[in-house]
């Protein structure tokens, strides 16, 4: 079923774990080297930024070689119908194929690239189909559906990380299309039916992860379960349902109740909150992260809502909230307690020698003027875009 | 799982009985550290106080008055340097760690209320008069001090924009590629003039070990810059027989970035080396296909061009990569 040699994967997964335990000094570099010699990997796995160049060449690659071959093919009109685009994607995933087998690679880009490739060339083709075959009342549903299949058998295939995400969201988008087609029922359970869904989904994950033979798939159970998370959260929040409901009957925007909206404040307000405990209860990181920033999220639907506070005194005191929260989290886990440490983790990655925070406080304050009233029309402001890489091709 | 692993590696003899009692004291103890959760929630604060006090300011402009205001962020910006002065590790040209978490938002807040102060007293005073290249210059300059007294490399970042500022363009690739207007000749000129000066900064911060850790910073900005503002240039002058000009400028910078980075074992500017040249190179490489051949199959030849070299690439990267980890 997975491309990847198992017995690799095996070792790869060992070294991995005793590379953690010799950084932190717990074993010596000598039984490291010992067991690195053991568990050979053959596997091609590059650092993230020689990735991201092999699939930016990769993309470009495949990019010119579908149009090239769409060119020497325009006389024959084979390209206008919608097998040529799944024709396409079926070369794609045989260069695939070929390619893993040749080289080993293991999430290196080259195949990165050619996965997504070859999926979306594969999917729009059977898409274009689908709306040739006009059957207006359930295309969506079938396009939903497509995509959830072949995304979770390539994500069997190739266990990566963004065809998971795809054939999640397609499966929910698949649940949301089809209750949607139980007409008036349909729509005033919809919220409760996602939550359902995603419920269940995220404990289908959850039961699935902690299964031995799911350790090849560990990253992608992760995404899985964060994109439930979400969308258990998104299915009860005020703005998405309010929204939702507005859409599929009919209304303007100007309508912002719902029947029973006092289910979906409390759902709004108490779920990051929820999330948040639960992720400092089990000690996982997960969930606090989610926590946090669908608690951010929950302010501004509030907020969008009802004006309690003018914005900037919102922004104020928030800011001074958060400074003294985490000023004062900071002085009293200064000595670890209850398990809690504010130390750096042991394991840095290698994002870090690339200096991001320097560059986020770069790209963030960079656009306060030091001077309001500084000629830029010096220059000659204006909005022409595209800067230098104007395309020529 | 884990435990499992252990075991059989300690039943095979690779983990020594020592070894396997620290891993368990590990588990056993193991903490759960925050680290990053705080870190954002604590930039997230700056952000957020320092934008609502600046909406606020903005609001009340008429009811409190300007010297009140002025009063409050010279308060805020003077007790954040107090404190920072207080604290600090003694300078030095090498790293300087900073002496707490809290120490480099103090700083960053210090910073930016610094720099709406002088914004502020230029708007409401004129304090400068009609000479804006001071009210950018002054800031500038003390954002450097600050970087480099401090050892701040997100300051130093707001110093190069600000520097680009005082320039009159703008630095970050985000906003090279949003805004930037590279449709007149001065612009570029100034844009490569200032992607130079970056270059420079960074050679010389590395030849004369002045803060050696800041060199990224500047090699960074100026690569992008630099390379951005040629091509530009190239398309500016594309008419021109000058455009050849413009390509060897671009070569060269190109074989000066790669050699800096191989010696510094830097595969990111490696990287941005490549795919900026072999952008370039594409450029070239449809400027003589579409003088050679204006029959049939230049557009397939072109693309076939467009396809060999980036499989090329794609080996260079590889062996490169080797090379490195081996080296």
């Amino acid at each position: 079923m997975i491309i990847y040699n198992k017995e690799w994967l095996n070792n790869l997964h060992i070294v991995d774990l005793l590379k953690a335990d010799q950084q932190a000094n717990r074993i010596t570099t000598a039984e490291f080297d010992n067991i690195k010699t053991a568990h050979p990997v053959g596997f091609y796995i590059p650092g993230i930024i020689v990735r991201v160049g092999l699939f930016i060449l990769t993309l470009i690659i495949a990019l010119f070689a579908t149009g090239l071959l769409s060119l020497l093919g325009l006389s024959t009109h084979l390209v206008d119908s919608p097998g040529w685009p799944i024709f396409l994607g079926i070369v794609c995933y045989a260069a695939l194929e070929y390619l893993m087998r040749e080289r080993h690679y293991f999430h290196s880009g080259v195949d990165n690239a050619l996965l997504y490739y070859s999926a979306c060339l594969f999917a729009g083709g059977c898409i274009w189909l689908i709306i040739d075959m006009h059957l207006n009342s359930v295309d969506t549903l079938l396009c939903a559906a497509l995509i959830c299949i072949l995304c979770t058998l390539l994500t069997f295939r190739f266990a990566d990380v963004v065809t998971t995400a795809a054939s999640c969201i397609a499966f929910f988008a698949f649940v949301y299309f089809a209750w949607a087609k139980a007409g008036q029922f349909g729509l005033a359970t919809m919220p409760f039916i996602m939550m359902m869904a995603a419920g269940g989904a995220y404990f289908f994950f959850n039961r699935i992860s902690s299964n031995k033979a799911s350790v090849n798939y560990t990253n992608c159970l992760i995404i899985a379960k964060i994109i439930s998370l979400i969308t258990l959260y998104a299915a009860g929040n005020y703005f998405v349902v309010n929204r939702l409901n507005n859409a599929l009957n009919g209304l303007d925007d100007s309508h912002t109740t719902i029947p029973f909206g006092y289910i979906f404040w409390l759902w709004t307000i108490l779920l990051p909150v929820v999330y948040v405990f639960i992720g400092i209860k089990k000690k996982n990181t997960m969930f606090l992260r989610i926590g946090m920033i669908l608690a951010a999220v929950s302010v501004a639907t509030f907020r969008n809502y009802y004006h309690l506070l003018p914005i900037e005194i919102m922004l104020t005191l928030s800011g001074m909230i958060l400074l003294a929260l985490s000023y004062t989290i900071i002085k009293y886990l200064k000595i670890p307690r209850i398990g809690f440490t504010y130390a750096e983790p042991d394991e840095t990655g290698t994002l870090d020698s690339l200096n991001i925070e320097g560059l986020v406080i770069g790209e963030t304050t960079s656009h306060l003027p030091p001077a309001a009233n500084l000629p830029t029309q010096r220059f000659g402001g204006g909005t022409g875009g595209g800067g230098g890489s104007s395309g020529d091709f | 799982m884990e435990p499992e692993i252990y075991n059989k590696l300690h039943a095979e003899g690779y983990i020594s009985d020592s070894s396997l009692e620290k891993i368990r004291q590990k588990h056993l103890h193991q903490l759960f550290s925050v680290h990053w959760e705080l870190k954002t929630l604590l930039y997230l604060g700056v952000m957020l106080l320092s934008g609502g006090l600046g909406i606020l300011v903005y609001k009340n402009i008429d009811t409190i008055g300007h010297q009140a205001i002025l009063a409050f962020i010279a308060l805020v910006c003077i007790g954040c340097f107090a404190y920072c002065f207080k604290h600090k590790h003694p300078f030095s040209w090498g790293k300087v760690k900073s002496p707490n978490t809290g120490f480099d938002y103090i700083l960053l807040l210090g910073s930016i209320s610094m720099v709406t102060f002088v914004g502020y007293l230029q708007f409401q005073y004129q304090v400068f008069g009609l000479n804006y290249g001071m009210a950018t210059f002054i800031p500038m300059l003390a954002l450097f001090f600050i970087a480099y007294y401090f050892d701040h490399l997100g300051i130093l970042s707001m110093a190069i924009a600000s520097l680009a500022l005082w320039m009159g363009v703008s630095v970050t690739p985000k906003k090279l590629l949003a805004y930037g207007t590279f449709n007149n000749k001065e612009i570029i000129f100034t844009y490569v003039l200032f992607g130079a000066m970056l270059l420079v900064a960074a050679y010389l911060t590395q030849r004369f070990d002045i803060k050696k850790h800041f060199k990224f910073s500047y090699h960074h900005y100026g690569v992008h810059v630099a390379f951005i503002s040629l091509l530009a240039g190239y398309f500016e002058y594309y008419d021109s027989p000058y455009y050849i000009l413009w390509m060897a400028v671009i070569f060269a910078l190109a074989v000066y970035v790669y050699r800096d980075a191989y010696k510094e074992k830097s595969f990111y500017f490696i990287l941005l080396t490549i795919l900026y040249s072999y952008f370039a190179s594409c450029c070239l490489m449809f400027r003589v296909m579409y003088f050679m051949a204006n029959s049939t199959g230049g557009a397939e030849l072109l693309f076939l061009g467009f396809i060999l070299s980036a499989i090329g690439l794609i080996f260079l990267i590889i062996n490169i990569n080797k090379k490195l980890k081996a080296a």
